[in-house]
């Protein structure tokens, strides 16, 4: 069982408390605990003061104490009870430690020392689960975003733990990889502790036991049933911003265009669309399937194999008249503080994604959420003709999803032509003209 | 350290030996100076890689990088001579030898099989050898967000000398994926305690039929 008892924690540098609690917090031995709030409320932080990470590996005060089975999580909790709690970082990238996918796996479950029958136990469930098997020969250089977020999560699950911290584990998933996520976790729950932060509330809310929310102010309670949960009408949207006839607009058309990174494994195979301004097309498709390679096709960042790219301006021109949402948000930064970020991005716009925020901080102090909205705002800008997103509404709450739907539409009134790829459905449904599938290198509209 | 191997690392040949040949052959290059004798040298090491995986087309392109890097030294001995010492065609060769046979070894040799084994069979604190894996295996990833920076400066048209900001960008990347990097390491509970399910000895590579 976790207990916290009233509890305030301090980044450094603030005075103001990133997260108070008020009320004494208890978690039972079993069971699924949704961790709602919006972004940049400082769920994560609060997954890192129950892992123990959080104040004794990362900087901040913390007042208070936590509790795990009648223990006090302090500095040598966290190698104690290593292989109790388990905690699935937000960003996956920054976890990987081998190139070599199957060691990868095997690396948690060696780290607390779990017997290898044990391992081999649970190994074929996982991997036939998450789909790993078709990691094991690549390097983990070149797998997606998705599938290291799956390689990492089937890496902690093998380990059999009492308690999994899983910080946004679907963010980067496909539809079919989280509903078989859900299903598993309805079994994991019955079994262990799951504190689970994930902005999919709707799919999730059968399965929850308890929810511990964290509002703008940093305030911490625990609640049985989501309350004041704020709904927006996403399938409104598009009646109330209604699209341009433009016979003039920016126009893109792949002709035949192949791709791989590999020869002997072909990624993009014979595609031929034409996409024109004002549309907005979605691009769903499995992880892996070549989404983002295929907007840096779009972007001229990569060559195809064979076929062509053809753009209403001259190959030259193409990044100048591109804004390109990277699936990363850090990779969309290059000043010294957000609000430089952003000086030529419309004020209205600023205004909505960040009322409240203090701007003039670095951009990479602010929190996985707020770094999302801050890198859509960066590439938000009229003077486009194209806007390329990729997954757009990773890390953003319900509240900011709406907003980002609404940029969207209010954009394509401005003659801008957008592609999206993102495995959020409610994003597609409510802004996307066409849907294309990418389903074995090939697009198939729907 | 508890071993509980039971897994082998599918590799035809270990890349330790694989490093050792590679050492030698370096190492017999510097000590022979005969052109006859360091081709000899380079040509056994090249088919060596070449069982171990080396496609001919890598081999070209590598030896091309590495000709121009040759061909630049020599325009600049060749523009300001050293007086005091005899022109040595020999150097060139060996230089040339000596880049290619390097360069192509990191496509056939893994450093994160040698390093296993350093952990494993040699006893090496696992505090030093995870930051080295980690930071092996963000190689790959630091190449792929140096592009992206690349292409971010041009699609926000970044105005004067870009490569200043860029390396700054990089820095900072740099400092906070290694900081991620070791919380992930304490996270998932690394400690000298850690058990190995691959076996990285020498020795088991001769049972090639129980890989797993």
């Amino acid at each position: 069982m976790i207990r916290l008892s009233e509890f305030s924690f301090f980044h450094p540098g603030r005075d103001d408390a990133t997260l108070v609690s008020t009320l004494p917090i208890e978690l039972p031995t079993t069971g699924l605990h949704l961790l709602t709030g919006p972004s940049g409320s400082g769920k994560s932080t609060l997954l890192s003061l129950i892992k123990g990470l959080c104040p004794h590996y990362t900087p901040g005060t913390f007042t208070g104490a936590i509790y795990y089975n009648d223990e006090l999580v302090d500095k040598d909790f966290v190698l104690k009870a290593q292989n109790e709690i388990v905690y699935l970082f937000q960003n996956p990238l920054n976890q990987i430690i081998y190139q070599n996918p199957n060691l990868e796996f095997c690396f948690t479950a060696e780290s607390q020392q779990i017997s290898f029958d044990e391992f081999m136990k649970h190994k074929t469930s996982i991997v036939n689960s998450f789909g790993l098997a078709s990691l094991w020969n690549k390097k983990t250089s070149e797998i997606s975003l998705g599938q290291a977020q799956r390689l990492l999560l089937g890496s902690l699950l093998v380990t059999n733990p009492k308690v999994l911290l899983l910080d946004e584990p679907t963010a980067f998933m496909d539809q079919a990889a989280r509903k078989l996520f859900y299903e598993m976790l309805a079994d994991l729950k019955q079994k262990y502790l799951v504190l689970l932060v994930d902005h999919h509330v709707s799919e999730v809310k059968a399965l929850v036991d308890g929810f511990i929310t964290v509002d703008q102010a940093g305030k911490v309670f625990q609640q049985k049933q989501l309350v004041d949960a704020e709904s927006y009408d996403f399938k409104g949207l598009k009646e109330k911003h209604q699209s341009l006839n433009v016979s003039d607009g920016y126009q893109i058309t792949l002709d035949h265009v192949n791709f791989s990174y590999k020869k002997e494994q072909p990624l993009l195979n014979d595609i031929s669309l034409t996409m024109k301004a004002p549309e907005i097309i979605a691009i769903r498709g499995e992880n892996g399937s070549g989404k983002s390679t295929l907007l840096k096709l779009l972007v001229g960042a990569l060559n195809p194999t064979k076929g062509k790219i053809k753009q209403s301006v001259s190959a030259r021109d193409v990044v100048k008249n591109t804004g390109y949402v990277m699936q990363n948000p850090e990779d969309n930064f290059i000043c010294d503080t957000a609000h430089e970020e952003l000086l030529e991005t419309d004020k209205d716009l600023v205004k909505l994604f960040f009322p409240t925020k203090n701007l003039n901080v670095s951009p990479f102090s602010l929190s996985e959420g707020e770094k999302r909205r801050l890198s859509l705002l960066v590439h938000l800008n009229p003077n486009k003709k194209v806007i390329l997103y990729d997954e757009p509404t990773f890390g953003l709450d319900e509240k900011n999803k709406y907003f980002v739907a609404e940029s969207l539409l209010k954009f394509r009134a401005k003659n801008i032509l957008q592609i999206i790829v993102s495995h959020d459905e409610t994003l597609i449904k409510a802004v996307a003209d066409r849907v294309f599938d990418l389903k074995d290198g090939r697009l198939y509209e729907t | 350290m508890k071993l509980n191997y039971c897994l082998i690392y599918p590799e035809k040949i270990h890349s330790a030996l694989s490093a050792l040949v590679l050492f030698s052959a370096l190492v017999g290059m510097f000590i022979f100076k005969y052109p006859l004798v360091m081709s000899a040298l380079f040509l056994m090491t090249i088919i060596y890689f070449f069982y171990l995986g080396l496609s001919s087309l890598r081999l070209l392109k590598i030896s091309l990088y590495t000709g121009i890097f040759t061909a630049i030294y020599l325009l600049m001995i060749l523009l300001f001579p050293n007086p005091d010492r005899a022109f040595e065609p020999a150097v060139f060769i060996r230089l040339f030898f000596v880049s290619t046979l390097s360069v192509s070894s990191l496509e056939v040799i893994y450093g994160e099989v040698i390093l296993l084994y350093l952990a494993q069979q040699k006893k090496f604190p696992v505090i030093l050898i995870y930051p080295l894996l980690f930071s092996l295996s963000s190689i790959g990833l630091f190449k792929q967000k140096f592009e992206l920076y690349k292409l971010n400066h041009r699609l926000r048209q970044t105005k004067g000398w870009v490569l200043p900001k860029m390396l700054f960008q990089f820095l900072v990347f740099t400092l906070r994926f290694s900081e991620s990097g070791a919380l992930s390491l304490i996270a998932r509970g690394l400690s000298e305690k850690k058990i190995y399910y691959y076996d990285f000895s020498i020795k088991s590579y001769k049972s090639q039929d129980s890989r797993v």
